[in-house]
């Protein structure tokens, strides 16, 4: 059985750590105030000296700091499914720094996932060392900073910590204790970690109750669960002897460039997480009916993790017989990934409970998945058969992994020695097969979904912007309406009106006007609701514009960004921000200033760009930053536009394709080249 | 009916810009005194025998502001704006040079005083002031020119509405020579807010970019939305067809120093150091309208990397050099500080690598005197660029 842990919910909570930079902290459980303090006399309560880690697994962090934010995160689960922390005073875990010197949050989880852990500025814990000693440490910005060749017994009072982001979960179903960081922040670390217990009382008046027990021999593996961009994070002391086979190198056998994942297959997994087991299930097939892996030394999977990390289980699939990395000896064999623009490949994980995750492949790239590191997992013997493999299978369990969004491209079968065998592909993208491609899940109510990237292959462009709303095919009556006749829009409180007109090149353009005051003083116009548009690592708005009027008009846009965590805020312009616009009767290009918000000049048409950096969230709005507003995986949930009635009544103008631009245009006069980045040279208009 | 000078300039940027107060600071004797340019500026006999180093001191019921100074060839040429009748406020544009003279308690030398420019009756630059000049090559009317002035003008007897004008000359001194009959930056009503009483476009600073007809002419523009530093670069080697790219806004971030929730950049003077590809700039802070003259009591000197000028990606912006306030001044006296120039050569060109010279003006407090418009004169500050 495939048991991954939810990736989706350590980024999403992590990421609310790391934008706040506090939590609120929620005390729980009424608890005595703890005694302990640095010149407490203990008894140490685990082993020490050489007895000390002798079967303590040991974790090792990313070797440098990530430029994405990763949780790397370690959990070590109890001897017994749960035990009752609700009298714990203390909880003590016996750990010892082997090198580096990092920071964690620490903490207890319990059964729902919930965390109570170290969130309090200024809170203490301690740690006791084998001698007897104790050191008071501070928590800051949620953790605990270690020092490299600590070594003993760290000691967190119950009341020391809180439950994260408010959430209150149950300390009588604990499951396991955890340490977590953000890789952007912390590397070149390993620590040890050994028994852990807690103390209902103060120590020696009360006697440690363990319940992680690793003193005498080594526990399963099954008892420790890491998601860390190392892939060779965690090791048991039984392994410390194996060596580790190389990464193959082998030339990057899938497309390149801008056209590298057309018709690619994006796998969104459902937002929310299953409270029991929902198995999601990805279902490829290939060009030809049935595929003849026998003599195949690796699938070769072209893959992107967009957003998230979920252990996915790959497998290989004839007639339903299953081979696959979730057969139990697959466990702990290698998984590689070469980015499209890669030398050589690197390990991308070992297979863990059945499952690849691969955190390190957040970018376009191959899966190399060795033969050797699946296995016959299911099925019908008589169909064990690797000579007619007739689909490509992965599997996740949204109870754990959801909110994930992954893609999968072309599919490929590798013989021979890596670098002098045959590459061969089975799925070939260069058209739509679509049909190739399914979803399923155990549970239909919470299922995930199937999207193409036919977007940027087919996707209206002019030059480097995208059109992603225009006139074409509206009528008068197209726009979202919530009150006045046809074509008169009522939003938020003023009138306003939404014409038909024809831009500046003939083509169906929209025209605004806010047309009376009322509520609030401002009209809005929905112009995308629910369509998810991506504009993410774009630079900022595209579009036509035209001021119908006889003065200077300003308007705003309303714009929700969606990210990939579900959080959703508002985002508009505000005054003193610079801008483009490219006015095509004079063919001048002008660097403008918002006033206060997106403003056309008097007699102005043409194009205009506004950089996102001119966006602010909105003061009522919550929940998404600025970093992330049209950040990897954000989308543009809602479109509106907005227009101030009080300040600009009955001043039409009119605006065309909207979209995102992704080249910031240049300056240009006649003795300062733009370089090819003037604005209609960017539009593709000269 | 005489000419107001551009004072009302500050007082409109007081209308709209947020202010802070201000301790009031007595003046006392020291240098410049109550009156800087003394009972008698000039000494016993001005312009004769007697030479005075130094720059010029306004003589009784006149002022100095708005200056650009530039050297060209071991010369320094001192444009201002003064009032031409004494306790009037009719501005002209004037000129002096200055030559330098080693020895103990010498220095650079000033010569008197010529009209450079006057504002035309029932033009659009009825009331200029404001200048700016640089060395290059521009025809105009078949004949070359060698210099280049930028000034700002309105018809506007309330002293709103400004546009920004161009004169050329065979030399610093004259005579000049108004480039047409229209501004080159003109006000337009209709993209302004408040039009009636906004000032519009003033305190033209010219780079002459490439040295020869590629002229960068920033300007500071002030509405109802605040003020705001854009620049236009013109082909000026034939002002009967010259030819300006768009108007592009000057970055606003950074360090920029002044009190405005949105930064603002309020008259401010530029030079480049085409070496080093970077542009200075010295500015005022938002005016203080709490004691009257509503005039800037702070100026920062910034640069900021050439490039940052062309995109609206977000660089590192501005960095502040140095700001000043009255404690800079002889004995702390003076509460205002504005209107600043960079000493820069004939192009409006500076070096980067070694210091700069800051010209700016002082004013005393209506509640000192109630002539104290006819206090403005001038300051200078020495820096290091680095």
């Amino acid at each position: 059985m495939t048991k991954t842990r939810t990736k989706a919910l350590a980024l999403m909570l992590g990421a609310g750590i790391a934008l706040s930079g506090i939590c609120a902290a929620f005390p729980a459980v009424t608890v005595d105030g703890n005694a302990l303090d640095t010149s407490t006399q203990m008894t140490y309560p685990f082993e020490t000296r050489e007895e000390a880690f002798r079967y303590a697994p040991t974790f090792t962090g990313v070797s440098e700091t990530t430029q994405d934010l990763h949780w790397e995160f370690i959990q070590v689960f109890l001897d017994d499914a749960t035990a009752d922390f609700s009298k714990a005073k203390y909880v003590a875990i016996q750990m010892r720094i082997e090198q580096g010197n990092p920071g964690f949050t620490v903490g207890i989880h319990d059964a729902s996932r919930n965390r109570y852990m170290t969130v309090t500025d200024g809170n203490k814990a301690y740690f006791l060392s084998e001698d007897g000693t104790i050191q008071e440490m501070s928590m800051l910005n949620t953790e605990l900073a270690f020092k490299q060749g600590m070594s003993g017994t760290l000691l967190l009072p119950m009341d020391q910590l809180s439950w994260q982001e408010g959430k209150t979960g149950d300390l009588t179903k604990i499951n396991s204790v955890y340490f977590t960081h953000n890789s952007q922040y912390h590397a070149g670390w390993k620590i040890s970690v050994g028994d852990v217990g807690i103390y209902e009382g103060e120590p020696d008046a009360t006697a440690i109750r363990k319940l992680a027990d690793c003193s005498q021999a080594e526990r399963a593996k099954s008892k420790y669960h890491v998601d860390s961009v190392n892939p060779d994070c965690m090791k048991m002391p039984s392994e410390s002897g194996i060596v580790e086979p190389e990464p193959p190198e082998m030339a990057y056998p899938f497309r390149t460039g801008e056209e590298a994942d057309t018709w690619a297959a994006v796998w969104q997994g459902p937002v929310n997480g299953d409270s029991s087991q929902n198995w999601q299930t990805l279902t490829v097939k290939f060009d030809q009916a049935t595929v003849d892996f026998s003599e195949a030394s690796y699938l070769i999977i072209q893959y992107y993790g967009m957003v998230s990390a979920p252990g996915i289980t790959f497998g290989l699939e004839n007639k339903g017989a299953r081979y696959s990395v979730g057969a139990a000896e697959a466990d702990g064999k290698p998984v590689y990934f070469m980015g499209e623009n890669d030398a050589a490949s690197v390990k991308a994980a070992n297979v863990t409970n059945g499952a690849v995750t691969a955190p390190g492949a957040n970018k376009l790239g191959a899966m190399i998945i060795p033969m050797d590191s699946m296995a016959w997992q299911s099925g019908e013997v008589a169909n064990r058969d690797l000579t007619a493999i007739d689909t490509l299978v992965l599997t996740t369990n949204s109870q754990y992994n959801y909110n994930y969004r992954i893609m999968i491209g072309e599919i490929g079968l590798y013989t021979g020695e890596a670098g002098s065998g045959t590459f061969t592909k089975l799925l070939d993208l260069s058209s739509d097969k679509s049909d190739k491609f399914a979803v399923t899940s155990d549970l239909e109510a919470n299922r995930g979904s199937l999207s193409f990237i036919e977007a940027d292959a087919v996707r209206e462009t002019m030059g480097d912007a995208t059109i992603d709303i225009k006139g074409e095919g509206k009528t008068d009556s197209s726009f979202s309406e919530e009150g006045g006749t046809t074509g008169n829009v009522l939003i938020n409180g003023s009138y306003g009106s939404l014409k038909v007109v024809k831009d500046s090149y003939d083509e169906d353009a929209m025209q605004l006007t806010a047309t009376g005051i009322t509520g609030d003083g401002y009209t809005a116009f929905t112009l995308s609701d629910g369509e998810d548009i991506d504009w993410a690592n774009r630079k900022g708005v595209s579009f036509w514009a035209r001021n119908d009027s006889d003065a200077e008009v300003s308007f705003n846009f309303e714009i929700d960004c969606k990210v990939a965590s579900g959080a959703r805020s508002r985002f508009n312009i505000l005054q003193g921000n610079r801008y483009w616009l490219y006015d095509v009767n004079t063919g001048k290009t002008t660097i403008y200033m918002t006033r206060p918000t997106a403003t056309l000049p008097a007699g102005f048409e043409g194009w205009v760009r506004i950089p996102f950096s001119a966006f602010e969230r909105a003061s009522w709005s919550s929940g998404v930053s600025k970093e992330e507003f049209m950040g990897e995986g954000s989308v543009v949930a809602y479109l509106g536009i907005s227009v101030s009635a009080a300040s600009y009544l009955n001043q039409s103008f009119s605006i065309n394709n909207i979209g995102a631009y992704t080249t910031t245009p240049q300056f240009s006069s006649s003795f300062v080249d733009a370089g090819g980045k003037t604005i209609p040279e960017l539009l593709g208009l000269i | 009916m005489k000419k107001k000078n551009l004072l009302a300039i500050f007082y409109a940027l007081a209308m709209s810009i947020a202010i802070g107060t201000m301790a009031a600071c007595a003046p006392s004797d020291g240098p410049g005194g109550e009156n800087p340019g003394g009972e008698n500026p000039g000494g016993e006999n001005p312009g004769g025998e007697t030479t005075v180093y130094g720059l010029p001191v306004a003589e009784r019921g006149h002022y100095i502001n708005n200056s650009d100074l530039f050297e060209d060839d071991g010369t320094r040429w001192l444009f201002y704006t003064t009032n031409e009748t004494s306790g009037e406020e009719d501005n002209v544009i004037a000129v002096r040079k200055a030559v330098f003279e080693e020895g103990a308690d010498k220095g650079w030398a000033y010569g008197e005083e010529t009209i450079a420019l006057r504002g035309g009756d029932g033009s659009w630059d009825e009331y200029i002031g404001s200048a700016s000049v640089v060395k290059g090559s521009f025809e105009y009317g078949d004949t070359e020119y060698g210099w280049l002035m930028a000034y700002c003008g309105t018809s506007q007897a309330g002293e709103t509405q400004f546009s920004i004008g161009l004169a050329v000359a065979q030399s610093p001194d004259g005579a000049w020579t108004k480039v047409g009959t229209q501004p080159i930056i003109a006000f337009d009503e209709a993209n302004t807010g408040s039009a009636a009483t906004a000032v519009g476009n003033y305190a033209p600073s010219l780079v002459n970019y490439d040295k020869e007809s590629g002229i960068r002419l920033f300007y500071t523009f002030a509405d109802s939305y605040g003020h705001f530093a854009k620049f236009v670069d013109i082909d000026a080697s034939d002002l009967d067809a010259p030819v300006l790219s768009g108007e592009a806004m000057v970055p606003n971030n950074g360090e920029i120093a002044g009190g405005d929730t949105v930064a603002m950049f309020p008259n401010a003077d530029f030079a480049y150091d085409a070496t080093g590809g970077t542009f200075y700039a010295v500015k005022d802070y938002s005016p203080t309208p709490s004691q009257a003259p509503a005039f800037a009591r702070r100026i920062q000197l910034l640069s900021i990397a050439e490039e940052e000028l062309y995109t609206t990606d977000l660089g590192e912006g501005w960095a502040g050099i140095r700001t000043w306030d009255n404690t800079d001044t002889p004995d702390g006296m003076y509460e205002r500080l504005y209107g600043a120039c960079i000493v820069s050569d004939a192009y409006g060109h500076t070096d980067g690598a070694s210091g700069a010279e800051i010209i700016y003006n002082v004013c005393m407090l209506e509640a000192d005197t109630d002539d104290y418009l006819f206090t403005q004169n001038l300051m200078t500050f020495e820096i290091d660029y680095q």
